[in-house]
């Protein structure tokens, strides 16, 4: 695909596409890139704040800012206007670097009965456990994108790891505060899903907590550090 | 107070409201009645009436009134009701006394029918809504599906109008084929010209496997068993957009959708046609035809 040669000038890679007859989607790229989720995430928060009264809700997807609008109030030709105009004052040249700065951090239990891909995991990396552990929990990660199914995050990227494929099988029922792992990133599930992703192993956090407000403690652009509770014991 | 005890509940029946337009943001989507003119229909019966209603499946529902009397209005679909065994015309609007006995069962047509009185159900508002989403299990009563015994309090609170006439639906169409109107999808252009045309060539047919969630095709043509894998980023995905599952399988996503998903859209489901194909029962024979986004907008 030509259109996602690193060589295209970034404004050439933007496409604006209707999805249905209720919403634009502005698509920054179309391979998992830091700094495209990072355009969506912040071209998303400019849509939020500057054109709010065009728009039924923006949300950001890995790659994509989900504009929704009533067509009985804004024209398709006058939202994409609007979206073009704010495109054209939003610098697409520069590395946008990580938007969160307070990490927060997530102990994993790595393996075990709440982990029963880890070891498939890591063997297929040519990794020892320990290793893994280790390469795992090195950076801080971005949240790159809540969605899929209720408080479920996708951190990322595993720069090393972006082709480790899904499982042919599915797992069902995979339990809240799973720790998933495909395609050089990690999920954390916060209802029972059903899922293609590694289950490695577990955490506390309850990303979709209705009794709090907001339910979500993790939102796209937040900033994860992960550490493993064997860690602790050491 | 008033209240309703259900005696009998067709499967996925659930307590709706126009919809939780905010949910996205934590990963839920809008859930809302699956045929909105319907539910509506049910508002413009009653002049005013509650924000929220019961949305039963193709097997209807049952229940007894107990309490203070309360105006009652039912539509969706061509159902057959009986109040204390006295039948009904459909869609109806009556007056329920203490101790009356409803009884809705399956009729000709349709998958969704709504009953709303002029008291609201009382259910908490998750999110800045009452509606059930049965993906997430969240809203409505406990999240759940509604079931036989479930005693359902009418309380005072607020009332909506509608200013549009619901009257004209039509129920039954000219045509042999259903014909539901589609504009391309995320990922036409990547699936090809030829995975485009297709969908136009013959007709589908709604399959057995239809709910909140989606609406599942068979094709007998199969047309896209050896669709390629193209290996999506996971992407937004908005009410009626047609998916290929990896086996070649069409599924119509419909109001309780999942809000991203990684299988490849072909095309999107109008507006306007939204709330016919959710009425659409199993073995209904359906062809796809092409609008533009324009002319889509005009039918809003």
């Amino acid at each position: 695909m030509s259109e996602s040669e690193p060589h295209t000038p970034p404004r050439a890679r933007i496409k604006l596409q209707p999805l249905g007859d209720k919403a634009i989607l502005v698509v920054f790229d179309t391979q998992l890139r830091l700094n495209a989720n990072r355009q969506a995430i912040q071209f998303t928060q400019l849509v939020q704040e500057k054109l709010a009264p065009y728009i039924v809700g923006a949300n950001s997807n890995l790659l994509s800012c989900l504009v929704r609008y009533n067509p009985k109030r804004t024209s398709f030709s006058v939202l994409r206007q609007e979206l073009q105009m704010l495109l054209a004052s939003f610098d697409l040249e520069k590395e946008r670097p990580q938007i969160g700065t307070d990490p927060k951090l997530i102990t994993v239990s790595y393996g075990g009965e709440n982990g029963p891909d880890f070891d498939a995991v890591h063997r297929d990396l040519k990794l020892t456990g320990q290793d893994f552990i280790a390469q795992h929990t090195a950076n801080v990660l971005d949240v790159l994108a809540l969605g899929f199914s209720p408080g479920f995050v996708y951190l990322g990227l595993h720069e090393n790891w972006q082709h480790y494929p899904r499982r042919a099988q599915m797992r069902e029922n995979v339990p809240p505060g799973s720790v998933l792992f495909a395609a050089g990133q990690t999920a954390i599930t916060s209802v029972p899903i059903r899922t293609g992703w590694s289950v490695i192993g577990h955490c506390h956090l309850n990303n979709f907590d209705l009794q709090r407000d907001p339910p979500v403690q993790l939102c796209p652009g937040d900033v994860v550090q992960f550490q493993s509770a064997e860690a602790d014991n050491v | 107070m008033s209240k309703i005890v259900l005696q009998r509940v067709s499967p996925h029946s659930t307590v709706q409201d126009a919809g939780r337009d905010d949910g996205l943001k934590y990963g839920v989507s809008a859930s809302g009645p699956m045929d909105r003119p319907a539910f509506y229909q049910t508002v413009q019966l009653l002049g005013e009436g509650a924000p929220t209603a019961l949305e039963f499946t193709m097997l209807g529902l049952a229940f007894s009134f107990h309490g203070e009397p309360a105006m009652m209005a039912a539509a969706g679909g061509e159902f057959m009701c009986t109040i204390n065994g006295i039948q009904q015309s459909w869609p109806l609007k009556a007056q329920l006394e203490d101790g009356d006995q409803v009884d809705i069962k399956t009729g000709p047509s349709g998958m969704y029918g709504y009953v709303r009185f002029d008291r609201d159900i009382d259910a908490p508002t998750i999110l800045g809504s009452k509606a059930t989403n049965l993906a997430a299990q969240i809203g409505g009563l406990d999240g759940k599906p509604l079931s036989i015994g479930d005693v359902i309090p009418l309380v005072d609170g607020d009332k909506i109008t509608t200013d549009i006439n619901y009257g004209e639906v039509p129920l039954i169409e000219p045509d042999a084929d259903i014909v539901l109107r589609v504009l391309p999808g995320l990922h036409a252009d990547l699936l090809g010209k030829g995975s485009w045309q297709s969908l136009f060539q013959s007709p589908f047919e709604i399959s057995a496997s239809t709910d909140r969630m989606g609406v599942r095709l068979n094709d007998p043509d199969n047309r896209f068993s050896d669709i390629e894998k193209l290996g999506l980023v996971s992407d937004a995905v908005v009410p009626g957009d047609i998916q290929i599952l990896g086996e070649g399988t069409p599924v119509i996503l419909m109001r309780d959708h999942q809000p991203t998903g990684g299988y490849p859209r072909i095309a999107t489901l109008i507006d306007k046609d939204l709330d016919r194909a959710a009425q659409l029962r199993p073995n209904t024979r359906i062809r796809f035809q092409s609008i533009s986004l324009e002319k889509a907008q005009q039918l809003l």
